[in-house]
């Protein structure tokens, strides 16, 4: 824990109306405007929406714009 | 997330990536540890993205069907660009504020104000020596100061009290001449002579025995004023003579006046207009019909301090100018009128010309030539020191 804070390496996920924001992702699977499959330390996230835009890519940073319908981790 | 501030420090750039499916390109500079910092999608097919500018190489070597434009830059990179893109008006800017800065640090006019001319040329002398003249560069302060106790040593006998100062681009010097009282004169005693031939009109006589009468004559080095009292034939006293002693004296002089003239007549035209001086140069503003001849009044409206320029009113009056030839006539009243303000030149304010008489008068190939003889009242009295004493008889 404390090593994740101090390296910053923490895998996070910030949800607000229209965009999600990921940090410390691992790697974009799939990527569509409807569906996005992004691969994270310990699990898949599956995120389903209408016009998804990436609005921000970077190494550790991910923002994703549009309508967010659905999130799921599996 | 991390190092977000250095980050900020790297200049980025705008690219717009048009072709088939820009997307995966995207995730594909993703894979590559590509930062994006926006990404906007215009089209199905174009899209703009934020990357840093050091990752542009990078991203044109990953590059295979995509076309990539330039749109924008941002940080240090573009102000390098914009530095380069301006980089003449920058030039002409910085090369403006060096000659402004070299004008103004150059003094363009040394004014010495006197009316003693040897002095005015002494000193400037002596002002060049210490490199303060025209076209070279403002002194600092300390070395002003320095120059003007140097010259205040040098003509301690001459000056007083001495300031230079820097008025724009000129030095304007000012001085107060020393006035050094010959303490010797006032103990010794003297007598008054004449110090040329001439017949005495008046004698205003303070302290001495007057042993001239009015219209006596007198020769060069004859004594007018005595200062040696005496009464009933017995020196009573010696004293220092003072006073004025005026007497008629006498020139001849010659002169040859030219029979040509110079007419100088208005014709009744003027006008006001406004004119910008640029060194020695006069640049007339909107004067459509100037003058041929003219006589000028100049009112200054705008002065620069730091360059040689201003902008001047003029009142512009219209003249006509003649020349030619005189007759003998006027020539000849032309030749008498110079002899006479000859004369006068050398004349004090309170001596002056009794009368004249033309001589000899002959008409030569350059004019008129004229012998005039004038009687003159001046001061003729000099003081002379009394070398031998004589003794008091009681």
């Amino acid at each position: 824990m404390l090593r994740d804070y101090i390296y910053d390496n923490k895998f996070q996920i910030w949800i607000f109306d229209n965009k999600i924001n990921i940090t410390n992702y691992i790697d974009i699977i799939s990527f569509s405007e409807e569906y996005l499959i992004i691969k994270c330390p310990n699990s898949i996230l599956h995120i389903k929406g209408e016009n998804l835009i990436i609005s921000k890519l970077l190494t550790e940073e991910l923002l994703i714009k549009g309508k967010i319908l659905n999130i799921e981790f599996r | 997330m991390k190092n977000k501030f250095i980050d900020r420090m790297y200049s980025r750039i705008l690219l717009e990536i048009n072709g088939r499916a820009p997307d995966r390109f995207i995730v594909k500079l993703n894979k590559k540890k590509i930062n994006i910092f926006n990404i906007e999608k215009i089209s199905k097919d174009k899209v703009r993205i934020i990357i840093y500018y050091k990752d542009y190489e990078k991203l044109l070597k990953l590059n295979t069907i995509y076309e990539i434009k330039i749109i924008n830059y941002f940080g240090i990179v573009k102000k390098k660009k914009q530095f380069f893109k301006y980089y003449h008006v920058i030039l002409a800017i910085i090369f403006s504020i060096i000659l402004i800065y070299l004008f103004s640090s150059i003094i363009f006019k040394v004014e010495i104000v006197t009316t003693d001319e040897d002095m005015k040329k002494k000193l400037t002398r002596t002002l060049k020596r210490y490199d303060i003249s025209e076209y070279h560069f403002k002194k600092n302060y300390d070395y002003i100061q320095s120059v003007k106790e140097k010259i205040l040593e040098e003509y301690h006998d001459n000056i007083e009290w001495l300031e230079i100062e820097n008025v724009g681009t000129k030095y304007v010097i000012k001085y107060e001449p020393r006035i050094i009282k010959n303490e010797s004169d006032n103990s010794k005693f003297r007598h008054i002579v004449a110090k040329k031939n001439a017949i005495i009109k008046k004698v205003f006589s303070s302290q001495g025995q007057v042993v001239k009468e009015k219209n006596s004559y007198v020769k060069k080095g004859e004594i007018i004023v005595s200062g040696y009292i005496y009464s009933n034939e017995k020196l009573k006293s010696t004293v220092k003579a003072s006073g004025m002693v005026y007497g008629e004296v006498w020139y001849i002089t010659k002169v040859v006046y030219p029979f040509n003239y110079y007419e100088q007549r208005k014709t009744g035209k003027e006008k006001n207009i406004f004119n910008v001086k640029l060194f020695n140069n006069n640049i007339e503003l909107f004067n459509f019909k100037p003058f041929n001849d003219k006589i000028v009044d100049d009112k200054i409206l705008i002065r620069n301090n730091l360059l040689p320029i201003m902008l001047t009113k003029q009142h512009q009056e219209e003249v006509e100018i003649k020349t030619g030839m005189d007759a003998v006539e006027g020539t000849k009243i032309n030749a008498i009128s110079l002899a006479y303000d000859r004369i006068k030149e050398g004349l004090k304010d309170d001596e002056y010309i009794i009368d004249y008489k033309v001589l000899d008068s002959k008409i030569i190939a350059k004019g008129v030539e004229m012998k005039i003889f004038f009687s003159v009242c001046e001061n003729i009295g000099t003081y002379v020191e009394i070398s031998e004493m004589k003794e008091v008889e009681q």
